[in-house]
């Protein structure tokens, strides 16, 4: 089989949406010899491109996202195994906690975000909802995450994305991590004025902005 | 006898445990495999179903699905399961009516309609959700909202300024004293505004964030009556937690009259795609029952009623093509078999601004296509969707949604579909990029003299027009 022909096997096998599928393709394409960075950016990379505009045309939903998130954390996963410690350092596109604020149990737009970070092969800690300040710093310090999401939906609520960065500068760690915030009432404008370093007005526009804030990291 | 709400919440206590992913995957594939068997497909050319027979088999989807997936106990972690037997004999007992909204000559029932019904919907007016900058704009736009003859109740929104509404210099957090204050002080507002008016005993709806600040609401006197609606039901993609669950508990204790079920889907979440979303809201609005604090003597007195709701993952509007679709379908399915009167989103939440024509086009889609399909009550707040800025909301949005709601009725569903499909071509490419902002309530009235500007008025009687071009027939009374 051609080079070509693996790397577009891996890129459907995200599309089969099938962990067992996608762990086969990565292994095919080590056995055959292909550099597994490369395994990884021009083909199941490609396959979370096609999910992802699928996603953005209503033409696939969350549940997609979420088994296509699993099918790559399989392969990549396999070709983990077969290369150098710093070039799964390369793979890395970074580390996120995220979470819907204290008192807020609107977590479907999180999800979203959460699976498509995941899909675009973020680390992601979610927190779920209702989740408080503390807790999701404290996450933050023990994964050493790169960036801390936090998500609100009521006006009622949105001050506990605030409640993060005073947290963080309270223990003298804010310059570790990057704020992203983002949910219904919020604004980019909110972002600015609480201090916080990255607004997503939607998942896909959220996924964006935390690619961008790492390659400027 | 219909199973208890007390028995349903004990079940969240003692059903097998299971993570929330996998019910959420669960419902995605319950889903998908019903509609798979019974061949639904979305067509996008479709916004408003006419097929009679599509409906009532989403409905026995909706029902299998109800069966199959039962609810999701966020904090006790479980899968609580209902029998078909125990469904059944809720709608058994649904008497087609629910009665208690308001009081006195202001009191109003709603009854159970189907497609084309000329029975008018109640409307709840007043943008819901809204926030206002003062205490003195809210009660204004309460008070004009209140006095339109087309608004049988009126639903609050929450003072939140700038400046801060506290003693001028505190702002409101959820699960904070500030409030239970501060959402107890807003009902004391629409209670003052429905007197001035001469409507005392006209229903308010208002809904904190919390169970205890909606608890606090309850004052006979100042603020929320046992004849106002007041509870909680089942949360986005039948999920149930404490804090809606607290609030049908008070509920019962209250001896409120309206209890509701509540189904929910979003479109593009786990409720998959246009196709399978109505199933999804029908298994939420007949497993809620459980969950609405209706037994059967309440049900025999005052009857128990259904609320159906879509959101869209990304578009904020509830009058993207999709979301009407999956609206309307969902309501003839559950009006064509069951006696539940229906309370459907036609679109409370536009994502255009007030004063615009987009937002009259939006809503007007939204609740043609929702009264048309068999909705008994519609909130016509007109509060654009979560990104709703301080004051930028006017009583004239929540008159024209109140005067489309009851000009709908009596309309069939072919009818209303054209009507929807031209709307839509006059919006529809603005829903995600390039909508108005719109105009704040000052812009658009004289506040002093609590009319509306000239220029906005004339605007309005030119929308109408349009609108009555199209085949809307506005009545009189309501003008």
């Amino acid at each position: 089989m051609s080079e070509e022909s693996i790397l577009k096997k891996l890129a459907d096998s995200i599309l089969s949406f099938d962990e067992e599928v996608a762990k086969a393709a990565a292994q095919e394409a080590l056995d055959a010899g292909v550099d597994p960075l490369k395994a990884l950016e021009k083909g199941l990379k490609v396959g979370i491109d096609v999910v992802g505009d699928k996603f953005s045309r209503d033409e696939l939903f969350l549940p997609h996202l979420l088994m296509a998130a699993d099918a790559l954390n399989a392969a990549v996963s396999v070709l983990k195994k077969n290369i150098p410690r710093e070039a799964v350092e390369k793979m890395r596109v970074g580390t996120i906690v995220i979470a819907t604020v204290k008192d807020d149990i609107h977590d479907v737009g999180k999800n979203i975000v959460s699976a498509l970070l995941s899909a675009s092969g973020f680390e992601v800690h979610d927190l779920g909802k209702d989740v408080n300040v503390a807790l999701i710093v404290d996450k933050a310090v023990a994964v050493d995450a790169d960036i801390i999401m936090a998500s609100a939906l009521m006006t009622t609520t949105m001050r506990r994305q605030k409640g993060i960065i005073e947290e963080l500068e309270w223990k003298g760690i804010r310059d570790q991590f990057l704020v992203m915030v983002g949910g219904g009432p919020t604004t980019q404008e909110w972002a600015v004025e609480i201090g916080a370093d990255g607004y997503g007005k939607n998942a896909a526009e959220a996924v964006a902005v935390a690619k961008k804030m790492m390659e400027n990291k | 006898m219909v199973l208890t709400f007390w028995e349903a919440v004990e079940r969240c206590s003692t059903a097998p445990r299971m993570e929330e992913r996998e019910f959420n995957m669960k419902i995605w594939k319950t889903v998908t495999a019903l509609a798979k068997e019974y061949g639904f497909e979305y067509d996008p050319e479709v916004v408003v179903p006419t097929d009679g027979q599509l409906a009532d088999e989403v409905f026995e989807a909706g029902l299998k699905a109800a069966v199959e997936l039962g609810v999701y106990s966020r904090d006790t972690q479980r899968n609580v399961r209902f029998t078909e037997d125990e469904i059944q004999e809720f709608l058994r007992a649904a008497t087609g009516k629910q009665s208690g909204y308001g009081e006195g000559v202001d009191a109003v029932e709603i009854v159970h309609r189907t497609p084309g019904s000329t029975v008018e919907p109640v409307v709840y007016g007043a943008p819901q959700t809204a926030v206002y900058s003062t205490p003195e704009v809210a009660y204004k736009i309460y008070t004009l909202c209140a006095q339109e003859p087309s608004t049988d109740g009126i639903w609050g929104g929450l003072v939140i300024g700038p400046p801060p509404p506290i003693e001028g210099k505190y702002e409101i957090n959820a699960n904070h004293p500030s409030e239970i204050y501060q959402y107890r002080k807003e009902v004391e507002l629409m209670r003052k505004a429905i007197t001035a008016v001469g409507r005392p005993g006209m229903f308010i709806r208002q809904n904190a964030p919390t169970a205890q600040a909606t608890i606090a609401l309850a004052d006979p006197e100042f603020g929320v009556r046992p004849t106002d609606p007041m509870g909680g039901n089942l949360f986005e993609e039948l999920k149930i937690d404490w804090n809606f669950a607290n609030r049908t508990a008070f509920a019962i204790a209250y001896h409120t009259r309206v209890r509701w079920s509540a189904g929910h889907a979003f479109i593009g979440g786990f409720s998959g795609g246009p196709a399978t979303a109505p199933i999804v809201i029908v298994a939420g609005a007949l497993l809620g029952l459980f969950f609405s604090g209706a037994d059967d003597e309440h049900i025999k007195e005052y009857g128990v009623s259904t609320r159906v709701g879509k959101t869209h993952n990304r578009i904020k509007s509830r009058a993207a093509r999709s979301c009407i679709y999956v609206g309307s379908l969902a309501c003839q399915a559950l009006v064509r078999n069951t006696r539940l009167p229906v309370c459907a989103q036609g679109c409370d939440h536009p994502v255009a601004g007030a004063g615009t024509a987009q937002f009259y086009y939006e809503c007007a889609a939204g609740e043609i296509a929702s009264v048309a399909s068999g909705s008994s009550a519609n909130p016509s707040g007109g509060a654009r969707q979560f990104v709703c800025p301080t004051d930028h909301v006017s009583p004239l949005e929540s008159k024209w949604m109140g005067e489309i709601l009851k000009a709908s009725a009596g309309m069939s569903l072919e009818r209303a579909r054209g009507i929807v499909e031209t709307l839509l071509s006059r919006y529809e490419d603005k829903l995600e990029d390039g909508y108005p902002e719109g105009y704040t309530f000052q812009q658009m009235y004289d506040v002093e003299k609590e009319k509306v500007k000239p220029e906005f008025e004339r605007f309005y009687t030119h929308m109408k027009d349009e609108l009555e071009d199209l085949g809307v027939r506005f009545k009189e009374r309501y003008a």
